[in-house]
């Protein structure tokens, strides 16, 4: 699967992107921003997107709009990734149509296998 | 018999006629056939009468078509009839052997050519036999409602054709014939409508006529002759103008001419003058019809003799003008609609004045909340009688006005009649005066009454005098006033008197009197002289005996100066006080507010004294009295916290402290005032720095467990075993990292309210599976026994919440257990609750611990945190979870031997208050407000409740539906409440009754045994809160 990374934190994306190549064996890239992460998207065509819900000038719900409002990237699976763990601050994120929502701090080891379960 | 089955149930079954060997086709019956017949029956066609019209259409079609035969055919249900025939005298077949049944199915002609060649007809007994049929063309009848009802038919006994000119001539004559039949029905209809209008109309007790446009007459009817004296003939045409008075008849005509040119309905007033010379009032009206048949316009009208009614309302009306007393009548508006002269005449008022102002600005202010309360009476059907009222006239003079008044509930009128009692008024008030102060002189036997001439001689003295110094009227006779003075008051009386001799006003004497024994008395009165002719003849006085009174009195204004004296000790007290004091009165008016309340209400003392204190509210409530009652109910001898608005509009946030106090002129209440904006700000600030900090700090350890997961995991190459225990060890410390900010996290929300509860049915075995599950790799890591033990039941909870609860209990259980011992869940339903417990055979927890164990980061052994992890924030998580639910959370605990956590929730439809019926509860208490709080507390817990304000009213409910419980408040107006329960005792239903007895006070033993019914509790008004109000009631009801 070819999985595009969006999230401003460079550590972060770093860790996903060596869990999903190395224990996943997924071809991985990345963005640092949101419209980066658009930009990618189009042109590249990934198989998912995880997408980091707290990021500076486009966040992640604006980001996931922008995507369902192009044809080009519509049909993307996208999963959040966010540090809010609350029942509370993720049911409204799932009802904006994502695929599912990954709590951070994530387990590396089994990240590749979460990311599956959510998208089946 | 027919082979064609019935065709209907409403038509008798063809029997007479001539018995075919029918083995021929019949036609069949069409699908509209009920429709069909009713049409037929709606022409009429009286069978067999022969008619002219339609006898020339059969010889002509028979001429045409050069046929010996031609038939008008009807086909009814049973049979076929010829309405007409023109070589035949067969008057009728069966249906079932009429070509024309067969005709009537299509919309076009129908020509058989030879008959004995058509497998439908060669063995019909018409072609077999008489009349020998060969050839036969049928063109059906349709008639205006689309019905096929027979057919014009021509008839040859040789084969046969016809050409199109003769087919065509014949289609037209048979058109001819439905047109004649529908001229022939549309007839009847008429005439027969005539005659019932005539008959109606001759039967009225109306008058009615017919007019055309110019107004002439075509009818009219026998009442309309009655009334106006005229006959039939007489009133037509123009006729009926001689029955008019001439004084209306011009009038009459144009209004009829402006409405019949108008388009609209005629009405018109009218008199008749009938040939006797009476004259009879009429109200006449008009409408057009519709529908002219013959293209004129035609008016129906109908007339009423209203001369009675006329009489009588003349007859009222002159009354009404007459009357000496005021008579109106009046609308539910408010409004006069008609005043009488005598109306103006009291009032001052013009008509037209009278009528254009509400009439209750004419009541005297004072009196207008009594009218109301009588107009509401009159409203609902009850008639005023002599209800008296002071009235404002149009010159500012005031008039005592007595009304006696109904109303006519349909029409919203009010029928009124009044009189001017003034004088009368005056006078009985003027009576009534003296006859008060008649009364007090002479029955008022305490005061000392006494007559005494200018030398001081007694001309009377009453009782009371005579009883109050003890003298007798012989010793009296021999004495003056002065020796009844006290030589210190006399110089005073003597001076008093002469004054009044002198025509001056005295207004009040006070002097020492000696009795018999030789006592004093102070006595105090007044002292009046009478005059006849100029000259002083007495001097009347009246005294009262003041002596005791007196010294009452001044035992009294030492005690106020000890009070004054400990007042203004509590005023430097309450002046000097670092915490803001506000004192005020029990009906909320501000009295005094210290220097520090000054600077935390930010308004100098004298802007706030005398306002009530509602001024401080950030909103002020709807209703001020209710408000303070509640305030005052709540906050009275508890700490509560209250925003309060400061004088420059800022909000400010206090502690308050409410207490009660005494001084000479009554209760106070006063507020101890501590602001608290600071510590709100600060707890503010705080929960804002946690959330903040708690997911900033998420976001690095990320990074590092994720790091830390690759690395141990293998990811980036092999470890040494060193590597991987260093790694073992970074990692389980970063997940008590974690684990500690979810927490922090979890008690925020559960301190500010924003953790949210997904309530949703559960069941209790499906909770404590997935919380067992979730520890039982941990538990046997450790080697621990789990054993769980679950009854089924349903609870309304957010599982996940409760879940980790559960999960928590049981880590803590595992954490502190020795290897090998077990560890017990357990789920049960016990008294409408569902209660999990959690046993461990630990090392149980110091009782010192016990009761704080609950609180934040509080753990028995402050090692604990580093040898078995754990923040010490998870049973104050807990807590505060299952107390989102109504539930409890305690612990039972022996060191040594191990402890028990026992969590208790309500279980769905099984907590008690769930079940209540609003019968079920009766609350007795006399204060509205107070009463308004009970049922709001009980409201919010889904408890509907009745109640009561009185002993008696309470008796009275309870022997309608027996409660299951009774809330009652001690002090009550009538029965108070240990009387209600005496009588409740000698009551076998209700001696066993449970019983909440809320009270204001604190009781002592001696009364609380005179309190008890079934299962009793008191509540202590001023301290109980919600939840313990809640828990006794579920208590008292659960049986």
């Amino acid at each position: 699967m070819k999985i595009l990374i969006i999230d401003d934190e460079e550590d972060v994306r770093r860790i996903a992107h060596l869990s999903l190549a190395h224990v996943g064996k997924h071809e991985v890239l990345e963005a640092t921003t949101g419209a980066a992460g658009i930009e990618k998207a189009r042109t590249e065509r990934p198989d998912a997107i995880l997408l980091d819900v707290m990021m500076p000038a486009m966040d992640g719900p604006t980001t996931f709009a922008a995507l369902q409002a192009d044809p080009a990237t519509r049909t993307i699976p996208v999963v959040f990734v966010t540090a809010r763990a609350m029942a509370a601050e993720i049911e409204p994120l799932r009802a904006l149509g994502v695929r599912g929502v990954l709590i951070k701090p994530f387990d590396a080891m089994t990240l590749p296998e979460e990311l599956a379960r959510v998208l089946e | 018999m027919s082979p064609v089955g019935p065709v209907g149930p409403i038509c008798e079954r063809f029997s007479g006629g001539p018995a075919f060997a029918v083995v021929m086709i019949s036609a069949p019956v069409p699908r509209d056939e009920q429709r069909r017949l009713a049409a037929l029956a709606a022409y009429d066609l009286r069978d067999r009468v022969a008619e002219a019209e339609l006898d020339d259409v059969t010889r002509l079609a028979a001429a045409i078509c050069r046929v010996p035969i031609a038939l008008v055919s009807i086909v009814e249900c049973d049979r076929q009839w010829f309405k007409s025939r023109f070589g035949l005298t067969l008057e009728e077949t069966p249906r079932d052997v009429a070509f024309c049944a067969h005709a009537i199915l299509g919309d076009d002609t129908m020509v058989v050519e030879d008959a004995r060649r058509d497998e439908r007809f060669h063995d019909n007994p018409l072609v077999t036999g008489e009349p020998f049929i060969r050839f036969y063309a049928g063109v059906p009848l349709v008639v205006a409602s689309g019905e096929r009802i027979g057919t014009l038919c021509v008839i040859d006994r040789e084969p046969r054709s016809l050409d199109s000119a003769q087919l065509d001539a014949l289609r037209t004559l048979a058109r001819h014939v439905v047109k004649h039949l529908e001229v022939r029905r549309l007839t009847s209809e008429r005439s027969a409508a005539e005659d019932r209008f005539r008959m109606l109309s001759d039967a009225a007790p109306v008058g009615i006529y017919l007019a055309d446009g110019d107004g002439s007459r075509l009818y009219t009817n026998s009442a309309w002759q009655q009334m106006s004296g005229l006959t039939f003939e007489e009133s037509l045409g123009h006729g009926w103008l001689q029955a008019i008075h001439p004084g209306d008849r011009d009038r009459v005509l144009t209004e009829w001419a402006s409405a019949v040119a108008e388009q609209r309905d005629v009405d018109a007033e009218f008199r008749f003058v009938t040939r006797e010379g009476n004259e009879r009032y009429i109200v006449s009206r008009a409408k057009r019809i519709d529908e002219p048949h013959d293209g004129r316009e035609k008016w129906v009208g109908s007339i009423t003799d209203i001369t009675e009614r006329r009489r009588t309302e003349e007859m009222l009306d002159r009354f009404f003008r007459l009357s000496v007393d005021m008579l109106c009548v009046s609308g539910v508006d408010g409004y006069f609609k008609r005043v009488n002269p005598a109306f103006t005449e009291v009032l001052g008022f013009s008509e037209q004045e009278l009528l254009a102002r509400p009439y209750i600005e004419l009541v005297h202010p004072d009196d207008r909340e009594k009218l109301l309360v009588e107009l509401q009476q009159l409203a609902k059907g009850r008639p005023t009688h002599r209800f008296e009222s002071r009235c404002v006239r149009r010159d500012g003079s005031i008039r005592w006005i007595a009304w006696s008044a109904s109303a006519v509930t349909e029409s919203g009128l009010i029928f009124g009649a009044a009189r001017d009692v003034t004088s009368a008024k005056i006078a009985a008030q003027a009576l009534a005066e003296s006859e008060d102060r008649y009364r007090d002189l002479f029955e008022n036997a305490t005061d000392l009454i006494q007559a005494v001439t200018p030398d001081w001689k007694f001309l009377y003295v009453n009782q009371a005098w005579l009883r109050t110094l003890g003298y007798t009227v012989e010793e009296l006779s021999g004495m003056t006033m002065m020796d009844v003075v006290h030589p210190d008051s006399r110089d005073h009386c003597r001076e008093v008197v002469q004054r009044l001799m002198n025509g001056e006003l005295v207004p009040k004497l006070e002097a020492v009197f000696v009795t018999s024994s030789g006592e004093k008395r102070l006595v105090e009165g007044n002292v009046s002289c009478r005059f006849v002719r100029g000259r002083a003849v007495s001097t009347r006085g009246i005294f009262r005996d003041v002596t005791e009174s007196r010294a009452a009195e001044r035992d009294l204004l030492r005690s106020h100066e000890t009070l004054r004296a400990s007042e203004s000790a509590m005023r430097s007290i309450i002046s000097s006080s670092l915490s803001g004091i506000v004192t005020f009165s029990r009906k909320g008016l501000i009295s005094s507010v210290s220097p520090a309340a000054e600077t935390i209400l930010g308004y100098p003392e004298a802007d706030l004294l005398g306002r009530d204190i509602s001024q401080l509210l950030p909103e002020p409530p709807a209703d001020f009295d209710a408000f303070l009652h509640a305030a005052v109910h709540t906050s009275l001898g508890r700490v509560t916290e209250w925003d309060l608005r400061r004088g420059d509009g800022s909000i400010v946030s206090v502690e308050l402290a409410l207490f009660e106090f005494e001084t000479a002129d009554g209760k106070h209440l006063a507020c101890n005032l501590h602001d608290i904006s600071q510590r709100r700000e600060v707890e503010k600030l705080k929960r804002e720095f946690v959330a903040t900090v708690s997911h900033e700090l998420r976001t690095p350890l990320t990074s590092i467990r994720g790091s830390l997961d690759l690395l141990k995991g293998g990811v980036c190459g092999p470890m040494t075993p060193q590597g991987e225990e260093v790694a073992t060890i970074a990692l389980r410390n970063t997940m008590r990292l974690i684990t500690l900010i979810n927490e922090i996290l979890d008690l925020d929300r559960l301190d500010s309210g924003k953790l949210e509860m997904y309530l949703a049915d559960a069941e209790m075995e499906s909770i404590v599976r997935t919380a067992a599950d979730s520890v039982r790799a941990f538990a046997e890591q450790s080697g621990i026994r789990l054993i769980t033990d679950v009854v089924a039941g349903l609870i309304h909870v957010d599982a996940e919440r409760i879940v980790q609860v559960l999960v928590n209990l049981l880590s803590n259980a595992i954490k502190f257990s020795p290897p090998g011992a077990p560890i017990r869940l357990t789920a049960q339903c016990e008294r409408g609750e569902a209660v999990f417990r959690i046993s461990d055979r630990g090392r149980g927890i110091p009782r010192p611990y016990l009761q704080r164990i609950f609180d934040r980061f509080q753990q028995v052994d402050s090692s604990d945190s580093r040898s078995r992890g754990g923040s010490g924030l998870g049973l104050a998580i807990c807590k505060g979870i299952v107390e989102q639910h109504h539930g409890t959370i305690d612990v039972v605990s022996e060191e040594g031997t191990g402890s028990t956590f026992t969590v208790r929730l309500p279980l769905r439809g099984g907590d008690p208050l769930n079940a209540l019926e609003p019968s079920d509860v009766l609350i007795v208490e006399d204060d509205p407000a107070l009463l308004a709080v009970l049922r709001k507390q009980l409201e919010r817990d889904g408890v509907a409740v009745r109640s009561a304000t009185s002993g008696r009213e309470a008796l009275a409910l309870m022997r309608a539906t027996l409660p299951r419980l009774l809330v009652l408040d001690i002090g009550l107006p009538d029965i108070d409440g240990f009387d209600l329960i005496a009588i409740l005792r000698g009551d076998s239903a209700m001696r066993t009754l449970p019983l909440l007895v809320c009270t204001a006070r604190y009781l002592g033993a001696a009364d609380r045994a005179c309190l008890t019914l079934g299962p009793t509790r008191f509540l202590t008004k001023t301290t109980a809160d919600d939840r313990e109000l809640r828990r006794l009631v579920a208590e008292l009801i659960t049986p």
